[in-house]
């Protein structure tokens, strides 16, 4: 029988709870009832529990859209292991209840595994929290009695404390290894409920034996369907595992950044790279910290939303994809050619997205990028604009794409560089407004109305193509 | 820290421990047996019109499903009701999208909502009410509108304004969504976990459909993962579909509500239209105001009767004007029944008239402060449009302290000065008091039971009729207790709210769950004490009078550890054991003439708010904020802080980021992705909460104020500043949509620069 690792303990998992979610697990079968369901879609983060990958990073994830198979690999700690042995309080515990940080306590487990865990990841200990750092480790967590001060100033106090970190020094080996359920052999394996392929060879190996399993990449949208539609998944393929999708390569011209890198890991990438904080700033307000440890990068271009946050930035990039097949082969397609009508793509019942090829920036060139939402954190846009532009010494445009989410069924791109060619920044954005407001026809739905996603369309462009000045965030 | 200090002390919630540890149980989390059923409802795709299933019998031989309940299966009555009817399950037609009409109990919670999945309907739509703007047109209503105060009043002269302000409701979103356990007892009686915020109302309605006496039902409420008004009459309806299972299974049955059902299925805030005419004198001082309240109180009463009326209560805030003619209308709209709101009607209410002020302000010229200085009650003109006289109105005093201490005039002058420096952004500081009236404005709720048993080794616990939510009810009550003995606060424990520990309690509303229910329990330890007293003075001839101090019962000369005292009483046949009441006094109130005195008195308080504004996409940001807040003689600072910020920031997001959406009258916006509570960002990065720490004027206990409402109505600053920061990116003080979504804001500033 396949074995969790939870709480520094072994726990026996029937296969057939592997394709459910990992909340129902700790509290239904387990009795681990400290995690709470909040809201079972993974946006209010009272499920939150932890989680250390085979290379050591602690993560957090909404166990209510996690599926058990997923976190197999991990070793798991929920707020009933975050206790020292000898049953002393973990300083985020200890902080909560001296700062007045709970009032009806029903979210405050799922806050402190949040707090917890960005305490045991810092890079360096000794570096002081910020507040944006304090907004961002709780970011996906909501709390409605508190309004947050209380809990911020327990991360805060929490913060100058020893570090604290709930997982044993080595991990606990599981009797029955992985590898023998879940993975290299799953594919030969005929009852496996939760595949989980590392190799690119055992997947299309799954492939062929488990035609019919259900793939997926992070379950963060996938898993409403169980959560919200009631719906059972018998069978799940999860490819958010193959090394071969996992890297990021860094070439003179381009990057190529696996599906299955998640949006965490993603962020990390870009944050270190200056010219692309239209990346960073984007995917700091993608989902929540708890999202973008499971989602990838593969799952939001193939799931093709036309509200993912990733595409419009690819799009305007003008980034590529590599399908894989298979039958093991490959093939290249320009975004721009992927997404065909609503949750339409090119992909082949045959293929899943791979790799995706995003040119670097070349000299002179600007990405800049604005997401529209009615909340700051944790909120789907409802408008992305990303303007790509490129100008010569004198300032004149030579490109100019607009990668846009929320105004159209799918992801959107608008090229208007044979228009703008030659012409000056204020040239170009009365051609560029001139375009989008015949070209755009936007619906209007719960997030916003059509003429306001059409007018951020618009501002976003005079905005990117304008001197920046001080931004909204950094007011003080 | 000597005992007497514990009430009053800034310590932490009682259950805090539990809370971070996760140890702390909620009705889901009770362990159950293992034979419990999972209750879930089927509706149909409908707003208003006939549905019947018609495939039961299939869905009955579905895996796991146990039992299908329909009206006609209610062994008692259907209806539930809280004060006007309102049906359980469909007796007669849809009212609204998302209206049960059939509850299947099954084997787990999965299988109990995929056969709801199952459920097909028979379905004739009719035509529906679908918003309040048709309800407004078609002169629909659910109760008599309300007519109060000066029928006289003529909105005429050199400055008058009129017009009318549409202010969305809010969906509650406590964390823990409404759940029930219950379990058949083998006296032919049921007993019922609730997360609710009124065991009482729920025994009665569990009764009423089992057509059983009360005393066969018994409630507990262990603890809420959070109410704000929305376990107070919503939560009688899974406490009833688990019961029904229970009783006709004779299993235990447990019923939850998923998020989406809970969203769509449990009433919400209730959306006003504040419309007003108003004339002020050249100084900006309120002469006449034709004010009349619309509340949309979705298909049916519920409890809107009183959310109306007190939204005309506080229609005027902490004003007065010459005369005033106050109307409140209930307006029937094909939507759940919407209920209580922390504010309950009063926030709406406040929200008009504030932004009334502003209006006026900009229309003269003159500051806003200086408008809300002007118009505060004064020597004679003290009295309440409904006749209630202000006494003890602190309000001016606190004012002027919060502008001093929030740097106003100087910052005003710091963010002109930013606002001509920056093209896009633009910053705006508003100041707003709230004067929140205090009592049930149905008077029989006014009154509250305790039970306190003292232990032989001196530990003592109390229960008492209120519940506790997270609001740090159970916290005080231990305070009071330790307080009256002298005891540590380890010494007393708080016990879950149980209907066969305190009968008939009122619901724990109206903010006055501390006042009455703290003063309910001091009045029980009062008891125990007398008794002690007399035991002290004819059996131990101690004629000092005893002083429970420091874990000691001391009189004169003599001292007993409190253990060794009760001990002897024990011995002595003293009853250790007492019940406590109390019923708030002077109040009374008519309310087909609007006249009385509906407040044992008012509490005060008032909010600075900064904002910035991006105009070119009307995103903000907080900056700070300045808060002082009356809550009497605190009986716990700590508590009663996290009650102003949480308060405040419950506001902030009604009046901004939380927007509810019906699209052709079903809920748009049923679930977090998209209804969006505040994040820990929303914080001002400045956040100064200051109390305004004096005694009540009224007698009540330890000369504490109510804090639980209030504050939720000083975010009404914030929603302000958003506005007046629209009207400095132009040329006018524009309208500006409730909440103020950023699009709000935006369509707001191109309305300030038309």
């Amino acid at each position: 029988m396949p074995q969790l690792r939870l709480n520094q303990q072994l726990v026996s998992v029937p296969d057939n709870r592997l394709t459910t979610s990992l909340l129902d697990l700790l509290r239904e079968t387990l009795g681990y009832t400290g995690t709470k369901e909040g809201c079972a879609s993974g946006d209010c983060g009272a499920c939150t529990v932890m989680h250390r990958d085979a290379a050591g990073q602690i993560s957090t994830c909404n166990s209510c859209i996690t599926p058990v198979g997923a976190v197999l690999a991990d070793e798991v700690v929920t707020i009933e292991g975050l206790r020292g042995s000898d049953g002393s309080l973990h300083p985020v515990q200890a902080a909560m209840i001296a700062c007045q940080g709970s009032q009806c306590g029903f979210c405050t487990p799922g806050f402190v595994v949040s707090m917890a865990a960005a305490l045991a990841r810092r890079a360096d200990p000794a570096q002081p929290l910020t507040r944006t750092d304090a907004d961002t480790a709780i970011a996906g967590n909501l709390c409605r009695c508190t309004g947050y001060q209380p809990i911020l100033n327990a991360l805060e106090r929490a913060a100058t404390e020893p570090e604290q970190n709930p997982f044993p020094t080595t991990p606990l080996a599981t009797t029955t290894p992985l590898a023998t359920t879940t993975r290299a052999t799953a594919a030969t394996d005929e009852t496996a409920t939760y595949l989980q392929p590392t190799r690119l060879a055992d997947y299309l190996g799954c492939r062929e034996r488990h035609p019919d399993a259900r793939l997926v990449a992070g379950t963060t949208d996938a898993w409403l369907e169980v959560t919200q539609g009631y719906t059972d998944i018998a069978q799940i393929l999860d490819i958010s595992r193959i090394e071969e999708l996992r890297g990021i390569e860094v070439h003179d011209d381009r990057f190529v950044i696996g599906a299955a890198v998640t949006l965490a890991e993603l962020f990390d990438f870009f944050a270190e790279r200056d010219a692309y904080s239209a990346w960073s700033d984007t995917l700091h307000r993608f989902g929540s910290p708890q999202i973008r440890a499971r989602g990838t990068l593969g799952g939001n271009i193939a799931n093709a939303s036309p509200i993912a946050d990733t595409p419009p930035l690819l799009l305007a990039m003008g980034a590529t994809l590599i399908l894989q097949h298979d039958d093991g082969s490959t093939r290249r397609i320009p975004l721009n050619t992927f997404y065909q009508g609503y949750k339409v793509t090119a992909l082949t019942a045959a293929e899943i997205v791979s790799a995706v090829e995003v040119p670097v920036l070349p000299p002179q060139a600007q990405l800049f990028a604005r997401k529209y939402s009615k909340r700051t954190e944790d909120d789907i846009s409802s408008v992305l604009a990303v303007v790509y532009s490129r100008a010569d010494a004198n300032d004149r445009m030579l490109e100019l794409r607009i990668g846009l989410g929320g105004v159209a069924a799918t992801p959107l791109v608008v090229d208007l560089s044979s228009q703008v060619t030659g012409a000056t920044a204020q040239h170009a954005v009365a051609t560029t407004q001139a375009q989008l407001q015949t070209l755009l026809q936007p619906i209007s739905d719960v997030r916003a109305s059509a003429a306001y996603r059409l007018a951020m369309a618009r501002s976003a462009c005079a905005e990117a193509l304008s001197p920046p000045g001080l931004r909204l965030e950094h007011v003080s | 820290m000597s005992a007497e200090q514990h009430a009053g002390a800034a310590v932490s919630h009682e259950a805090a421990y539990g809370h971070v540890t996760g140890t702390a149980h909620y009705v889901d989390d009770l362990p159950t047996p293992p034979n419990t059923l999972h209750v879930a409802t089927a509706w149909a795709d409908l707003v208003c019109g006939t549905a019947r299933p018609d495939n039961l019998d299939q869905v009955r031989r579905l895996p796991g499903v146990v039992d299908i309940i329909e009206a006609c299966d209610i062994p008692g009555a259907p209806d539930i009701g809280a004060i006007f009817p309102g049906d359980l399950l469909l007796t007669e037609g849809v009212d609204f999208h998302g209206q049960p009409v059939v509850a299947i109990a099954a084997t787990s919670f999965r299988t109990a909502q995929q056969a709801c999945r199952h459920v097909s309907f028979r379905s004739g739509a009719a035509p529906a009410s679908v918003s309040l703007q048709h309800a407004l047109e078609h002169e629909d209503l659910v109760l008599p509108s309300r007519d109060w105060g000066d029928r006289e009043v003529e909105i005429c002269g050199a400055h008058t304004i009129e017009g009318a302000l549409l202010i969305g409701g809010q969906e509650h979103f406590y964390l823990e969504g409404q759940v029930a356990l219950a379990l058949p007892t083998d006296d032919h009686g049921v007993f019922v976990y609730s997360s609710t915020q009124h065991p009482d109302e729920v025994q009665h309605a569990v009764a009423k459909v089992l057509g059983l006496a009360l005393h066969k039902v018994t409630v507990e409420c262990p603890r809420m993962g959070g109410g704000f008004g929305g376990k107070e009459s919503q939560a009688a309806a899974p406490a009833c579909f688990a019961a029904l299972a229970a009783w006709r299974t004779g299993r235990p049955a447990k019923c939850r509500l998923p998020r989406h059902a809970d969203m769509q299925q449990t009433g919400k805030r209730h959306e006003f239209q504040w419309q007003y005419g108003i004339s002020y004198d050249i100084d900006g001082r309120l002469l006449q105001g034709d004010l009349q309240m619309h509340g949309n109180c979705g298909h049916s009463p519920d409890l809107s009767g009183g959310i109306v009326e007190r939204a005309m209560f506080h229609a005027t805030n902490a004003y007065a004007f010459e005369r005033v003619r106050l109307r409140g209308h209930h307006r029937r709209v094909n939507q759940v029944s919407h209920t209580a709101f922390r504010g309950f009607g009063g926030p709406q209410g406040m929200l008009g008239i504030e932004a009334s002020l502003d209006t006026i302000a900009y229309k003269l010229g003159v500051d806003p402060v200086e408008i809300r200085r002007r118009n505060f009650y004064r020597p004679g003109a003290d009295t309440t449009p409904y006749g209630q006289k202000i006494d003890d109105f602190v309000l001016p005093e606190l004012f002027e302290r919060l502008l001093a201490d929030c740097d106003y005039e100087l910052r005003k002058s710091d963010i002109s000065a930013f606002n001509g420096e920056h093209e896009h952004l633009k910053r705006a500081l508003a100041v707003t008091p709230v004067q929140f009236g205090i009592s049930f404005t149905v008077p029989h709720l006014n009154q509250a039971g305790a039970l306190v048993h003292l232990y032989r080794d001196g530990t003592i616990q109390v229960n008492h009729g209120g519940t506790e939510m997270g609001q740090g009810l159970h916290t005080k009550i231990i305070q009071i207790v330790a307080a009256a003995f002298g005891l540590p606060l380890k010494s007393v424990r708080c016990t879950a709210t149980r209907t066969d520990k305190v009968p008939n309690a009122s619901p724990t509303a109206a903010s006055s769950g501390s006042d009455m229910n703290g003063f309910a329990a001091y009045n029980a330890c009062a008891t125990i004490i007398e008794r002690m007293q007399d035991f002290a003075r004819e059996e131990l001839g101690l004629q000092d009078d005893l002083v429970f101090a420091d874990g000691a019962v001391t009189s004169g000369q003599t001292s007993f550890s409190f253990a060794e005292f009760v001990q002897q009483a024990y011995l002595g046949r003293v009853s250790l054991s007492a019940t406590g009441y109390y019923a708030t006094p002077e109040i009374h109130f008519d309310k087909e003439r609007g006249e009385g005195n509906p407040f044992y008195y008012f509490a005060y308080g008032a909010a600075a708010s900064e904002v910035v504004i991006d105009t070119r996409s009307g995103d903000y940001r907080f900056l700070r904020t300045d808060i002082i807040h009356d809550a009497g003689r605190s009986l716990n600072p700590a508590i009663d802080r996290g009650q102003i910020e949480g308060g405040y920031m419950q506001g902030l997001g009604w009046l901004t980021c939380e927007e509810l959406v019906f699209a052709d009258g079903r809920l748009a916006s049923n679930g977090p992705a998209n209804y969006k509570i505040p994040t820990a960002d929303m914080c001002p990065a400045t956040f100064n909460v200051t109390l305004h720490d004096r005694d009540n004027a009224k007698p009540t206990i330890r000369r504490s104020k109510a804090v639980g409402e209030p504050p939720l109505m000083l975010a009404i600053s914030a929603w302000c500043a958003l506005r007046q920061a629209c009207a400095a990116a132009g040329n006018t003080l524009p309208h500006l949509a409730a909440p103020a979504t950023p699009e709000a804001v935006y369509w707001a500033i191109q309305e300030a620069r038309a």
